[in-house]
């Protein structure tokens, strides 16, 4: 066991080292265990290390990075994405010694990520609980705009930074909530670009549907795109919201059929991309394009809808492909077979930005000349750009990653392609798709 | 001509609604209980279905008379796990306070929804049935043809449970407890067996019934409440007791929500229904053609 200097919860070294073992917990344990004159020695020691309320949660010489996740509900299997990009990085810092913090001391990191069932108010009372009782300083966001937006309001009413890669809601972000940091482009872009591919095409679209679910993330993407529908020459012939709990999308998509929508945009999470490329096929549904703006690009996707997924397209924030510099992998291509290797699984964008939400922390331990919530928000909000597996990240004023998003088609021989913008395109779109009739 | 499709829309799915629902009150009638566990019944019969395919055809994915033989199987199975499910807990708390039945199934249900994320994650599923062409047009109405057999199975596995009911030894045992417990227990019927038969058929029944729905719709662990409330909500329409007022009922509340979908917005359907369910309530408590749960049989 390598030994390390432990620190107080405000990560001001003690005076004696410390082994991982002798964290706070044990060390008042062991006070209690030696008497009241012991106890009241030792745990003025820890009380004033405690002072100021500093950011390694109980741990003495580890920083502990706390947050809830999606893991069952809804949204588990993307949640498990994000679980499992934060330990394998989390893993592998520590195995490589840590971080070096820029205060001068190494840290191993922690992390307690607890299940919220992709509820809003059960993530809520986990972040407070991680505050209050755990003494954690650093967030790790959850999955989903509408729970990550009332998080996000508990990590600024307790000045606590929290980077988060999993809600893409412009709303999080209009708040004045200076302790968020979100990696995912905002969710009303993304649409921007799907819009933009089929306006490039030879055989341009004259009118689209929308298809929106009534949560917060899908209801931004939806008025991003009306937005941009605007700018265009592009008719709206169906928009339409349905329950997030609805399993039957064959009314709507009848109105898209008989409004003969050229393109066709579900706001959306994965459950209605299933619905949707199964409903499109029973019932008939010939659009030039259909796209699902989450989870339409999950191996989870394809291999539940078989052919009915083809030519469906989706956007992304990242590009399995690319090769960007990684302090921790080495670059993108070992971070991928990483995730595949360990969880058996090929990773998508929320995977690397799981990745890069650990890193933004990491880059900011180690900028920082003191350990505090403060600090390391600042310097967050001040870096320079940082390269990680998911490419450049720095933030806007608003705590937005500077990002557009890229997009991707299921294609029937070489499987899933990028396919705009044709800078970092792999294949050129197949658009129009063809008809049913015709697969 | 739009409204004939949301009705037809309402009508094919409506059938599922009614078959799950008469189980639902089959169990309320006979056992006197409201299962809140029974829309995970249908639940694990989408999951047998969808791993019995897997297992033979190695996707999930078939022909239709391939499907078809599954359900079979899946009857089997979903009485096996009702018939059980009486016998070792609900049993024990049949005649004890409402709430403790209530609060027992409600733990049934949270118990089967967590090991079903266990086993098998929280990722959506369905069965893919194989066509040629998978939609038909009727006069202008387009009728998806999955969805045609998964009606007829929910009618077929309505009028089977009906003509079981009504023609068998075993049915007329049912009604009997359902009617009298201590006088059928009088003239020789075993009520504990006859009540633990009941809820077994009832599972089998909405077990069937999910696996239709996991091809036409999809399948999740925790997809089962919202059938648990629809069938309440059929139920109070359709009369306690009554299967083919259970049967109008799903056939009604499955129009209902696909022409407030259609001439609305689906945003609406959740709304009408119990806004709907809540006027039946005071109008005619005892719905459409039952005798009311105080009278039931």
């Amino acid at each position: 066991m390598t030994l390390i200097y432990g620190v107080g919860r405000n990560n001001t070294p003690m005076a004696e080292p410390m082994t991982d073992n002798h964290n706070r917990r044990t060390f008042l344990k062991l006070a209690g265990g030696t008497g009241a004159l012991g106890l009241t020695g030792l745990a003025g020691c820890a009380g004033n290390s405690s002072n100021g309320g500093g950011g390694s949660g109980e741990g003495g010489d580890t920083i502990t990075l706390g947050g809830s996740m999606s893991l069952t509900g809804d949204n588990a299997d993307l949640g498990r994405l994000y679980k499992d990009a934060y330990q394998e990085t989390i893993d592998r810092i520590n195995e490589n010694g840590g971080v070096e913090a820029g205060d001068g001391n190494t840290y191993e990191l922690e992390m307690e990520l607890r299940d919220d069932g992709t509820d809003a108010s059960t993530s809520r009372s986990i972040y407070q609980e991680l505050i209050d009782r755990e003494g954690i300083d650093y967030l790790l966001g959850p999955y989903s705009s509408s729970v990550t937006l009332p998080a996000s309001a508990v990590a600024a009413e307790n000045e606590k930074p929290m980077v988060e890669g999993g809600g893409a809601s412009p709303e999080i972000f209009s708040q004045g909530n200076e302790w968020i940091f979100g990696l995912l482009p905002t969710a009303n872009k993304y649409a921007k670009s799907y819009l933009d591919m089929a306006l490039a095409q030879s055989s341009t679209p004259e009118s689209i549907a929308i298809l929106a679910e009534d949560g917060t993330f899908s209801q931004s993407t939806a008025e991003g795109a009306r937005n941009k529908i605007e700018e265009t020459d592009l008719e709206l012939v169906v928009d339409q919201t349905f329950p997030s709990g609805t399993s039957d999308l064959s009314t709507n998509l009848g109105r898209v059929r008989d409004q003969g929508a050229d393109m066709l945009l579900l706001c959306a999470h994965q459950k209605h991309n299933i619905i949707l490329a199964n409903q499109m096929e029973s019932q008939g549904v010939n659009v030039d394009a259909a796209m699902g703006t989450v989870g339409s690009l999950n191996d989870s996707f394809k291999g539940e809808v078989g052919g009915n997924g083809d030519y469906i397209y989706g956007p992304t924030s990242w590009d399995i492909n690319a090769n960007f510099e990684d302090p921790v992998y080495g670059g993108t291509q070992d971070f991928v077979a990483a995730i595949e290797n360990n969880y058996d699984y090929t990773p998508d964008y929320h995977s690397a930005a799981g990745e890069a939400v650990i890193m933004t922390f990491v880059n900011a331990f180690e900028s920082v000349d003191e350990l505090t919530p403060t600090t390391v928000r600042n310097t967050i909000r001040d870096s320079d750009p940082f390269s990680t597996v998911y490419g450049d990240v720095s933030f806007d004023d608003s705590g937005v990653i500077a990002k557009n998003m890229l997009i991707r088609q299921w294609q029937p021989d070489p499987g899933l392609q990028t396919v705009y913008p044709s800078s970092v395109a792999q294949s050129d779109p197949i658009y129009p798709m063809p008809d049913w009739s015709e697969r | 001509m739009a409204i004939a499709q949301f009705v037809v829309n309402g009508l094919l799915v409506g059938a599922l609604f009614a078959a799950v629902a008469v189980g639902f009150a089959l169990i309320w009638g006979v056992v006197d209980i409201i299962n809140l566990a029974h829309g995970e019944m249908v639940m694990l019969g989408g999951y047998t279905a969808y791993w019995l395919l897997s297992i033979v055809t190695g996707t999930a994915e078939g022909s239709v008379l391939l499907f078809l033989a599954t359900i079979p199987v899946v009857v089997g199975v979903l009485f096996v796990v009702g018939y059980a499910l009486q016998r070792t807990l609900v049993s024990r708390v049949i005649g004890t306070d409402i709430f403790l039945t209530l609060l027992v199934t409600f733990g049934i249900s949270i118990a089967i929804q967590q090991l079903a994320i266990q086993v098998w994650t929280a990722n959506p599923r369905s069965i893919q049935v194989a066509f040629a062409d998978p939609s038909m047009n009727l006069a202008g109405l387009v009728v998806p043809k999955m969805k045609l057999v998964a009606f007829a199975g929910a009618i077929v596995l309505t009028a089977i449970l009906y003509l079981f009911l009504q023609r068998t030894r075993t049915g007329r045992a049912i009604r009997a407890v359902s009617q009298n417990p201590e006088a059928a227990a009088l003239v020789g019927i075993d009520v504990e067996h006859t009540r633990a038969v009941t809820f077994g058929i009832s599972s089998a029944v909405a077990g069937g019934a999910g696996a239709f729905i996991a091809t036409i719709l999809n399948i999740q662990p925790q997809m089962g409440l919202i059938y648990t409330l629809k069938s309440f909500v059929i139920v109070v329409f359709g009369g306690v007791g009554s299967i083919p007022g259970a049967l109008t009922g799903g056939l009604l509340l499955g129009a209902v929500e696909e022409l407030t979908a259609g001439l609305v917005s689906s945003q609406w359907t959740l709304a009408v229904s119990f806004t709907l369910l809540i006027v039946l309530l005071v109008v005619k408590p005892k719905g459409l053609f039952g005798t009311g749960a105080d009278n039931e049989h």
